[in-house]
């Protein structure tokens, strides 16, 4: 059975992904582009007992200029590795997205038009001839809502019958004004408007507006920071005693077997631990994810970036920057992958660097313990204290990065405002669902990985007792904890925990747990107020503030910006920055104690 | 009126009313993307915000866009 193979190009906010999940389903898998950090959608459906695969190509507005979607694009055009091309077009918005399909046209003739939208366009007050359109271009157009699942046939069946054409039609390369020139002609006989007022447009002037559109922002971001921290904690909190529960199970049948201990600590602390450690992730992740794609879809996003262009310009970024950074709070990885969405390079990576100083919901666990082990009044404000702490320092980091390093950053942007949109549930969930899917799997791989290794670390020398004293992990942590003397904590269990805290923050507790040979708060508590001074306890909640991005995160900037060069010196910058803050705040505290 | 503006230079009594573009400098390094949204030479647009320091709000084309400033430095146009 021969396979057709048809790649759909659009606009960015044509409605473009939405008819590849109309057309493919569930079918959808999201990959990477070779050699590029750009994703790859590819999906498939059958029609007539005829497979048709679908890849979804990244949403672009024109074949000619540099941007990396819009070489992959026009290298896959090139190819001619399809036999059609979907061309979505935007009617309510058809004057600027016939510019891209006059650029295909000089590429390929196998070429189908969806037009999408029509509702909306009659509501703006458009009114398309669209047999005369498909005249005067010479391509055919089948108009249809690309999420009308039962238009969709018409489609598929137009898509099957097509023969393909080998003719090349003549590749003259033109200029954007005679592009523009021809439709101007084309539309004048096919298209009638009436001036209508538009909604979306009187919305605007609210929610760009310098002071009320400020204010209406930090309500949106205060309800998804209220959503994602409400919803994910008693998740998190579930899977955790899900997965203890299972490695009991799994403890006990293999103690009736017999097992040796060094194997029950294999699978318990080594391979069930090391799911867990990526478990733990699922929650906030899918809801960040989730409220991503819902800021997306009703076209919120791009006021958002524009909304917040003037303070972000200050740090040597533009606007759209802010979104990753506002992620990173709930949880880094998500921002990192978000940083997908800026165009230039050194801003993602700009981007990327000082994200890891939004303090993340994984860190705030250890912050309520700490601050409530040592402190008996005023935690909340320590705890602000800390977050606050993170964004200077980040600000600072950025505006010298950005001077120093990278200095082709720039606070630039062209964004444009797709028209406010409903949003369509299902399709946010799927789109959120996939993402989550895709980063847990690269990332699970190097976290689990990295777990496993130090479970062999903290078994060996064979027989000794689980990440105590004597084992290899206990020998580094006494190794490493000199290096935290200055900072006011030394203790060897603490250096052990931050170590397990690089392969995510959640694990910092759950160690201490272990080390201090305690399985409730109450007792971790006293453990920690015997460990910690106030001036200690201070300096190191400023440490795990700052100290390295979790591993997942390190994975994540792996990803977006295509190297280890960066997230290695991630890591040594947000040491070094760790360990001098950490050190000045001790000694600040120290001194003024001592003053008084 | 007839003189050439740089676009972030209009002032606010000409929202509504038609503009032309008369260049984009070559300095800029976004100019392929511009053209690519329909900013180009006589091509028409209408300014829908322009109150510095935040960005402009521009319809061009049937689409609206918004451009940081120090890129509408960089268009000149004029009234019609």
């Amino acid at each position: 059975m021969n396979k057709i193979n048809v790649a759909i190009v659009g606009n960015p906010n044509s409605g473009k992904s939405t008819l590849f999940s109309t057309l493919t389903g569930f079918h959808q898998e999201v990959g990477n582009w070779p050699g590029k950090t750009i994703e790859k959608k590819e999906g498939c459906t059958c029609f007539r007992n005829q497979k048709i695969n679908f890849v979804d190509l990244p949403g672009i507005y024109s074949l000619n200029t540099d941007t990396q979607e819009e070489k992959i694009a026009k290298k896959f055009i090139e190819s001619k590795k399809y036999d059609v091309i979907l061309n979505i077009v935007d009617a309510s918005n058809i004057e600027r997205n016939l510019f891209l399909t006059m650029q295909l046209a000089m590429y390929t003739n196998n070429m189908i038009i969806v037009l999408n939208l029509n509702k909306y366009a009659k509501k703006i007050g458009y009114d398309i001839d669209i047999d005369k359109l498909s005249n005067k271009l010479g391509i055919p157009i089948v108009p249809m809502e690309a999420i009308d699942d039962i238009k969709k046939n018409i489609l598929l069946l137009k898509i099957f019958n097509h023969k393909k054409k080998l003719i090349k039609p003549k590749k003259n390369k033109l200029k954007a004004e005679e592009i523009f020139n021809q439709i101007e002609n084309i539309l004048k006989s096919c298209i009638k408007k009436k001036d209508k007022n538009i909604f979306s447009n009187k919305l605007d002037k609210y929610l760009t507006d310098n002071y009320f559109g400020m204010f209406i922002f930090f309500v949106v971001m205060f309800f998804i920071f209220f959503l994602t921290f409400y919803l994910s904690e008693p998740i998190v909190k579930l899977l955790e005693k899900s997965i203890f529960i299972l490695s009991n199970i799994i403890g006990s049948i293999l103690i009736k077997i017999s097992a040796p201990d060094f194997f029950i600590s294999l699978i318990n602390n080594g391979i069930i631990s090391g799911i867990g450690s990526v478990l733990v992730f699922f929650p906030s992740i899918f809801i960040l994810f989730f409220s991503l794609s819902l800021l997306e879809d009703t076209g919120y996003l791009a006021r958002i970036a524009f909304i917040m262009n003037n303070i972000m310009s200050k740090l040597g970024l533009s606007g759209k920057a802010f979104i990753p950074l506002l992620l990173g709070f709930g949880c880094n990885v998500p921002a990192i992958l978000s940083t997908r969405t800026l165009s230039k390079k050194e801003n993602r990576i700009l981007t990327m660097l000082i994200t890891p100083f939004m303090s993340c919901n994984a860190r705030l666990p250890v912050f309520i313990l700490i601050a409530g082990a040592l402190f008996d009044k005023g935690q909340p404000i320590i705890i602000f204290s800390l977050y606050f702490l993170g964004i200077l320092i980040a600000m600072i980091s950025s505006k010298l990065i950005s001077k120093i390093l990278l200095k082709n950053s720039s606070s630039s942007f062209i964004i444009e405002f797709p028209p406010y949109r409903i949003p369509r549930i299902k399709y946010v969930l799927y789109s959120a669902w996939l993402k989550s899917k895709d980063f847990l799997k690269s990332a699970g791989t190097i976290i689990i990985s990295m777990v496993l290794l130090i479970w062999f670390f903290a078994s060996m020398p064979y027989g000794v007792e689980y990440a105590s004293e004597n084992s290899l992990i206990g020998i580094l942590g006494k190794f490493i904890s000199p290096i935290f003397r200055p900072l006011g904590f030394s203790n060897w269990k603490i250096a052990v925990a931050l170590i397990f805290g690089f392969i995510a923050k959640e694990v910092i507790i759950g160690t201490l747990g272990t080390l201090f040979k305690t399985t409730n708060v109450g007792g971790l508590k006293s453990s920690m107020s015997e460990v910690f001074t106030q001036p200690s306890a201070i300096s190191f909640m400023v440490f795990v503030l700052l100290y390295v991005p979790c591993l997942a995160t390190l994975s994540a900037m792996k990803k977006e910006s295509g190297s280890w060069k960066w997230p290695i010196f991630s890591v040594l910058f947000s040491l070094a920055i760790g360990w001098i803050f950490s050190f000045l705040i001790y000694n600040i505290i120290n001194l003024v104690i001592l003053w008084n | 009126m007839c003189d050439i503006l740089k676009l972030s230079e209009v002032d606010n009594c000409s929202n509504g009313s038609s503009l032309f573009i008369t260049s984009i400098s070559d300095e800029l390094d976004s100019k392929a993307k511009l053209e690519s949204l329909g900013f180009y030479k006589s091509s028409k647009l209408n300014i829908i915000k322009n109150e510095p320091p935040s960005p402009m709000i521009i319809r061009i084309k049937g689409s609206i866009i918004s451009i940081s400033r120090d890129i509408a430095h960089k268009i000149f146009v004029k009234n019609e």
